[in-house]
């Protein structure tokens, strides 16, 4: 059964708040109940501005709720849902008496697309997570990555007990080369004192976006660097695995290959087979019999 | 018609081939090592040729196609002109009528060092020496030969260049002396300096000399021997 109040409203705005009264399973689960975000606050006196019509559902405790500018108020307890709509946005004044919990649990997977500087809540409802900011002028939550928009739960231990609201599948959360990670990657130019390569992979993870590495002379192998040739080391197309450096310069990552794991893992040869590796500095082409020289990675098993 | 194929390879030697020709056949020359250069590509067992031209063999061991065309294909150890394009911290880069611009190192020079590094001015004509030459890589030249002395390498100072095909660069090259450069020599005094990537340096004492010579040789191209000889005398009367 519902029970209705209408408070006199402002003269500016129109509102309303409408509360039902222990609404049955079926209705919870006409709502979707179990699918709305869930938050909680202690005792206290709180604002909430409402630009559009809100549903709530009160899970523990007690709210009466003041439509701003008036004395009036609406009083609900748990079990109670609390719709309130208003067409041009006020604010209204809520009065706890106990801490409240409301439920608005997590969202599912099928979310809404969201692009840089959109707005995502409010400060005071919601946190900013990864890819979201607060702007702290007008208390929002703006976007800042394009991706899905995802809301995760306050972690039951911190006191506050807003969910947070992050930006997921943007290619920023891809694998990104870090000093002392292994990569996998593909040599594109060989020049007299260096090579330089499109990192694929980091660790078993292919990456999201394009990034360079150079391998320099000095960083092919451990021994006799001075006496390297680039040509006879690596040629366009192979495939190397390399750690990186350091994140080098602002074009490229610096990798190197100066250990026996590391080096050409596989290469084709100029008569277009994938050549077999015979020593640590030469491969063979099965189709021809040529041996062309490279820095050949062991790859132990 | 069916493709000739010889179990001999001689037959081909020093005639034309087209691409997708098989000149040799590897499975009935067995323990041999042969090198293949310009032009032959191997697959598995049977070389073919990647180019028109003429296929040639040399003692012991070497085939390769030869042909003659305006671009060159650098290759180690050719004598070649080459004109400045820029200058870079560690290097010269040159425009070699290639593929891609040679790089010519700051030091690569007799007595080279940090301190007295040439200054070239961009459009300046020079000798070098092709160092190394990898597919895929710019060229690495030098202005030494390959015990670090100068000879003749360096920069051409006046005199005219022009451009021929690489075939005749070769030809002005070979030895015995070719026909066109032996009968001017015979009348005329004047320096050159061939680049086996299609450049040719002629300087003499007066610019007529200098047209003449560039002329014969220019017209040459096409002409046999006696040709050759019949036409530098004609070109000789009309100057003197």
């Amino acid at each position: 059964m519902a029970t209705t109040s209408t408070p006199q409203p402002d003269s500016s705005s129109n509102l309303s708040i409408t509360v039902e009264s222990n609404p049955s399973d079926s209705r919870l689960s006409e709502l979707g109940i179990q699918s709305w975000p869930k938050w909680g606050c202690p005792p206290g006196k709180y604002m909430l501005k409402f630009e559009a019509e809100e549903t709530c559902y009160l899970v523990k405790g007690k709210v009466k709720v003041y439509p701003k500018g008036s004395s009036e108020y609406v009083e609900f307890g748990a079990g109670k849902q609390k719709a309130a709509s208003d067409q041009e946005g006020s604010s209204k004044q809520g009065q706890s008496l106990g801490s409240i919990h409301c439920k608005i649990k997590k969202m599912e997977e099928a979310d809404e697309m969201v692009t840089p500087g959109e707005v995502l809540g409010k400060a005071t409802d919601l946190k900013a997570g990864k890819g979201a900011y607060a702007a702290s002028h007008n208390n929002t939550i703006y976007a800042s990555l394009t991706g899905f928009r995802r809301i995760q739960a306050p972690p039951p231990a911190s006191n506050d007990k807003r969910p947070t609201v992050e930006v997921t599948g943007h290619k920023a959360h891809g694998p990104v080369p870090e000093p002392g990670s292994v990569v996998i990657a593909r040599v594109t130019k060989v020049m007299a004192r260096t090579a330089s390569a499109d990192i694929m992979c980091v660790g078993p993870k292919s990456v999201r976006e394009k990034f360079t590495g150079i391998i320099r002379q000095q960083d092919v192998r451990a021994t006799e660097i001075d006496k390297v040739d680039m040509h006879l080391s690596f040629r366009p197309g192979d495939i190397v695995r390399a750690v990186v450096l350091s994140l080098g310069d602002a074009r490229a990552y610096y990798l190197s290959t100066a250990k026996n794991e590391l080096g050409v893992v596989s290469a084709e040869s100029s008569a277009g087979a994938t050549m077999v590796p015979i020593s640590w500095t030469e491969m063979q082409c099965p189709l021809t019999g040529q041996i062309e020289l490279r820095k050949v990675a062991k790859v132990v098993n | 018609m069916e493709n000739k194929q010889f179990s001999s390879p001689a037959s081909f030697v020093d005639s034309t081939v087209v691409p997708g020709d098989v000149v040799l056949d590897l499975s009935s020359m067995t323990s041999q090592t042969i090198k293949l250069g310009g032009g032959l590509r191997q697959d598995c067992d049977a070389i073919s040729a990647m180019k028109a031209g003429t296929l040639r063999f040399s003692k012991p061991n070497k085939y390769w196609i030869e042909s003659s065309q305006k671009r060159y294909v650098p290759c180690v150890e050719d004598t070649i002109l080459g004109i400045v394009v820029d200058s870079k911290a560690d290097n010269f880069l040159i425009d070699i009528k290639g593929p891609a611009m040679g790089f010519l190192p700051v030091l690569a020079f007799e007595g080279g060092t940090r301190r007295n590094i040439p200054k070239f001015e961009v459009g300046t004509l020079l000798y070098l020496r092709v160092v190394k030459a990898n597919f895929g890589m710019n060229p690495e030249l030098s202005c030494t030969d390959a015990s670090g002395k100068a000879a003749e390498f360096g920069p051409l100072k006046d005199g005219y260049m022009f451009e021929t095909s690489t075939g005749l660069s070769r030809k002005l090259l070979s030895s015995p002396t070719c026909p066109v450069l032996e009968a001017l020599g015979k009348k005329l005094s004047f320096e050159i300096a061939v680049g086996l990537n299609g450049r040719v340096w002629v300087n003499a004492a007066s610019p007529d000399t200098i047209v003449v010579v560039a002329n014969a040789i220019m017209n040459s191209e096409s002409l046999s021997g006696a040709q050759q000889i019949i036409m530098v005398d004609h070109l000789l009367k009309n100057i003197q």
